[in-house]
């Protein structure tokens, strides 16, 4: 048991190992555990619920019938079982809780179906719904905290009582159209029909769509979700914040194990003379080396298991409102993910443990008995000699004459200040996202958006709009207009969204390469559809419109949006008129004039305009599509400042306070020559100081050229190509001050050592 | 008339270990003499170490007091102890005791970070007292390429780079081999002869001959002094047989 004296001797450093893998090891098990938690829940939902393999949002004109053919065409297919029309409405008004607060989002009234909605998962009140009774998704009543009895206003005077809450795949994230679920439609008016497929046996929605584009010319009439495509979406929250939490795990164990070789090596230092001793009694390389193995194996065990055991803690904080809005009451299970992340994080540990133990049997005990003064052991060479003893030389010549160590700290701070760095910037870009909004969906600048609920009213609605003094132009718009690009079996979906404007001019819409339609033969289209149809700016692209009528456009723009998840185009409303496609102006971005404020406008003319449509501050706009994609990185950021700070500090406190301990000896003479505890102190601090800052110096460049490069990557899935950072001059001053703090505590924690009297040590051994 | 440069009033120093107090010091009252080169002896244990750290204000006492010049400083703050230990006293350690990071030249400038001669002034100082104990083309070598001797006579110079009031020294040639401690003892007469004040702590009886005065230590207090006078070196028999049985009268 040699190796379990060794943790009461090495009590402090035992700490740090079993800290440090600790939170490593949490770290890595709680982003496994949110990255898969959510799929054997989603798979008894699936199955529980017998949701459609395929959800069909026909073209808008003639929906019914359009609808009607595409059901009689999906009822020839062999793996097809059923399919139903459902009826609904998509709901433009904001709608009011209680008669009190309102809320905006993507939601469709549907009329309840047997089929579709029979084996939905209640989570509370009955499936069985009277006239005026509606069922909502968990999703929306946690979000907005609705409860069974709540009544719901859906413009015009049409009210709905929660009768019940319930849950299914396709309805688990506001982000897509959410469901609530009706009796009979009391909006009569547009109405529009859903296509529900249901599938034979284990087929998917894909499969389905692949037979049924090749029986039918390539053509589908309508846009098409998949059940599987629509879960792998409710899981992109999951997956975005899994994915940084991984990221910075790894970090966080790459900078440990920089860390954790300096201790080892500390160690072996220290013990030279021991080991050395062991060897003179007859030890063998191999016992003395299983005896410190055995030590840091159970050090680097420990820490890891007691990590992957409360990473509960962080893991279930993330998934809570998964688990909530699937209708489950346990939580993530961490066992299996807890044994994977384990054995990678022990393999590393004691890999880097096991190669730098090897080095004991360098050690030859006669040397080591007759140069104990040497500190190294190494030969040293012949050096200019540094005459000053300030704490600004003293530091200056432990930087240069040990340099190893000096670069491992170096490094050691630099990942973590880049760290620190990532997050103070991300966050807050991310605070600054609904400000660009424009930028991210891929809209133009303007101050005000309109919505119209009465289209009959839209063209006067608009002319009253541009005669109102704060306004300068009114640009009219609509997002309701889908067109699809050319087939391919395996490419899925093939519907594009569009963003039509009456004009482009002279509006800020960005566009990464080329520009916005000029002509009624051009269109612009998102990057990540440019790229998988494999179109440059200057190429022609074929576009059909209401699923078979072709068209022929000059690609003249791409640009980069996070707008249904990179899929779309921008075109003219003359390019539509000119292909008789028949649609409606239905927004308007309303520009003001110079010296007007969007909220004075808003509250001047929000209450006027309630009958023909809303009126909202541009930066609202897409609010839920931007919370998907920011609330989990902010949700993740803070934490991962804090631990990277903590590691950072946490790391400078262990290797200042081994270097004190190793240097203990020195201390004491320095202190036998006339050196105060203070002066020591002074120059640790220095020392800290100088490398710190050298470290910052590094980190500040690589991060402002790196950070938007990395953002680029993570952005990828949806065909970003560009991150624009500005950066924010006082936020990097501040988080590089507050590393720099951290790193000069922590070196002042380390050094409390220094005021022991070490030099009656001086004569013994 | 000697003047007195260091005194202890009934100092006493006890440690403890596993709850038992060991009084290494015991009630010991002691005065040194400028320009004295004494040497203090006795068996082991008998707390002729310790008595030396508690004058060279390396190690703080249980009870008493130590004067430097009048001056009490018993009680003084860790800083205040520090510059006493720089401005007005050299140590000289039986293990050397170098920093190993620093080069032979930097560790004999390493008490000399606050004085306030000029840099320039201080490099010269201490180059003459490398020069002096024959050290000068070793300067720029780290201690782990220096001989034992070597060594030691850098210690030497470092205790010196302040010109201190007194110069303590603890067992100065334990670790050498005895050509090289004759080399230290030589260097240590010559410092006497020049008006250095020494304190040494010996058992080997050819270093203590070299000794002006010796006290012989038992259980922590003064069992003995002998007054032998500036060392001479056609002498050295005499003192010799002198301190011999000054040490059989007291059974060493």
């Amino acid at each position: 048991m040699m190796w379990f004296k060794k943790i009461r001797k090495k009590k402090v450093q035992s700490i740090f190992i079993v800290v440090i893998l600790m939170v490593c090891s949490m770290l890595m098990t709680s982003s496994f555990v949110i990255m898969t938690a959510g799929n054997a829940p989603y798979e008894a939902l699936t199955e529980e619920c017998r949701s459609p393999v395929l959800k069909i949002y026909p073209f808008r004109s003639d929906e019914s019938e359009i609808a009607g053919q595409i059901k009689e065409k999906m009822e020839k297919l062999s793996m097809v079982e059923q399919v139903e029309v459902i009826p609904y409405y998509y709901i433009i008004d904001r709608i009011r809780i209680n008669g009190k607060k309102s809320i905006e989002g993507f939601f469709d009234l549907m009329t309840l179906n047997d089929r579709s909605h029979g084996s939905i998962r209640m989570l509370e009140g009955s499936r069985e719904l009277k006239d005026g009774q509606c069922l909502i998704p968990a999703v929306l009543s946690n979000s907005e905290e609705i409860k069974v009895g709540d009544f719901l206003e859906i413009g015009k005077g049409i009210s709905y009582q929660v009768a019940g809450i319930y849950t299914d795949p396709y309805n688990m994230n506001l982000s897509f159209d959410s469901e609530i679920i009706v009796k009979e439609n009391m909006q009569s008016e547009d109405l529009k029909y859903q296509v529900h497929v249901f599938a034979k046996g284990e087929k998917i929605g894909d499969e389905v769509l692949d037979i049924y584009r090749e029986q039918n010319g390539t053509i589908l009439e309508g846009r098409a979700i998949t059940l599987e495509a629509r879960i792998e979406n409710n899981q992109m929250t999951e997956l975005i914040l899994g994915g940084i939490l991984l990221g910075i795990s790894v970090v966080i164990l790459c900078i440990s194990g920089i860390m954790i070789r300096y201790m080892i090596k500390s160690t072996l230092i220290s013990e030279k003379k021991t080991i050395a001793i062991y060897k003179t009694l007859g030890y063998k390389n191999g016992k003395i080396i299983s005896i410190y193995l055995k030590f840091y194996g159970f050090l680097i065990v420990a820490g890891t298991i007691l990590g992957s055991s409360l990473s509960k803690l962080i893991s279930d904080s993330f998934t809570k409102i998964t688990f909530q809005n699937l209708g489950v009451t346990s939580s993530s299970n961490i066992i299996f993910d807890g044994i994977f992340c384990s054995s990678i994080i022990i393999a590393y540990g004691m890999l880097c443990v096991y190669l730098l133990l090897r080095n004991v049997g360098k050690i030859r005990p006669m040397e080591v008995f007759r140069n104990e003064a040497a500190h190294t052991g190494k030969k040293q060479k012949n050096v200019t000699n540094a005459l000053g003893f300030s704490p600004l030389h003293m530091a200056m010549r432990m930087i240069f004459r040990d340099k190893k160590y000096t670069c491992m700290l170096v490094i050691t701070c630099i990942m973590a200040a880049y760290c620190v760095n990532f997050a103070a910037t991300a966050m807050v870009l991310l605070d600054d996202f609904s400000e660009k909004n424009y930028y991210w969906i891929g809209f133009d600048k303007h101050d005000v958006s309109f919505t119209s609920t009465d289209l009959k009213t839209y063209e006067k609605t608009i002319e009253k709009l541009q005669k109102e003094k704060e306004v300068e132009k009114v640009i009219k718009t609509t997002t309701q207009v889908a067109v699809s690009v050319p087939w391919e079996k395996g490419m899925g979906d093939t519907i594009l969204s569009t963003m039509v404007y009456d004009t482009y001019e002279n509006l800020d819409m960005p566009v990464i390469l080329g520009r916005n339609p000029v002509y009624s033969d051009e269109i612009a289209m998102g990057s990540l559809m440019a790229e998988k149809m494999n179109k440059q700016v200057g190429d022609y692209v074929d576009i059909y419109f209401n699923g078979s009528q072709k068209a022929t456009f000059l690609l003249c723009g791409i640009y980069q949006s996070f707008y249904d998840m990179g899929k779309s185009c921008r075109l003219l409303g003359r390019t539509l008129e000119e292909q008789n496609i028949s649609f409606l102006y239905e927004g308007a971005s309303i520009y003001l004039k110079e010296g007007f404020e969007q909220e004075e406008f808003l509250k001047d003319h929000g209450k006027e305009y309630e009958s023909d449509g809303k009126l909202i501050d541009r930066k609202e706009k897409y609010e839920n599509i931007l919370n998907m994609i920011t609330g989990p990185q902010m949700l993740a950021i803070r934490p991962f400042m804090v631990m990277a700070l903590l590691l950072g500090g946490l790391n400078i406190i262990a290797v200042v306070y081994l270097k004190n301990m190793d240097n203990r000896k020195i201390q004491g003479i320095y202190k036998a020559i006339g050196y105060s505890s203070a002066h020591l102190l002074k120059t640790n601090i220095t020392y800290v100081f100088i490398i710190s800052l050298f470290s910052l110096c590094i980190t500040i460049p690589i991060f402002i050229v790196a950070f938007p490069k990395t953002m680029v990557l993570s952005l990828a899935v949806m065909g970003f190509l560009e991150y624009p950072v500005s950066f924010n001059v006082t936020v990097v001053i501040m988080s590089n001050l507050g590393t720099l703090a951290v790193y000069l505590f922590s070196a002042l924690a380390a050094s409390k050592s220094l005021y022991d009297n070490p030099i009656s040590e001086l004569t013994s051994e | 008339m000697k003047t007195c440069v260091m005194k202890t009033e009934k100092v006493c120093k006890s440690f403890v270990s596993d709850g038992e107090v060991n009084n290494v010091i015991k009630n010991l009252d002691v005065k040194l003499y400028q320009g004295d080169f004494t040497v203090i002896m006795g068996s082991s244990g008998s707390g002729k170490s310790t008595l030396l750290y508690l004058l060279s204000g390396m190690d703080k006492v249980t009870s008493g007091k130590v004067y430097l010049k009048e001056r009490d400083i018993t009680g003084l703050k860790e800083s205040a102890m520090a510059d006493i230990r720089k401005d007005s006293i050299g140590f000289v350690f039986q293990n050397m005791n170098l920093i190993p990071d620093l080069t032979l030249l930097e560790n004999v400038l390493s008490p000399s970070f606050q004085s306030k001669i000029r840099k320039e002034d201080k490099k010269k100082r201490a180059e003459t007292l490398i020069e002096k104990m024959e050290l000068y083309p070793h300067k720029n070598k780290f201690p782990n390429q220096l001989s034992g001797g070597q060594k030691q006579r850098t210690a030497i110079c470092r205790a010196l780079m302040n010109k201190p009031e007194i110069l303590f020294a603890d067992e100065p040639t334990g670790a050498l081999n005895s050509n090289a401690g004759k080399g230290v003892l030589d260097t240590f007469t010559r410092l006497h002869e020049e008006g250095q004040s020494i304190v040494m702590v010996t058992h080997d009886l050819k270093a203590a001959v070299r000794g002006s005065r010796v006290i012989f230590l038992r259980d922590g207090r003064i069992d003995g002094e002998l007054e032998q006078g500036p060392y001479r070196q056609k002498e050295e028999e005499a003192r010799e047989r002198m301190l011999y049985e000054f040490l059989k009268e007291r059974n060493w």
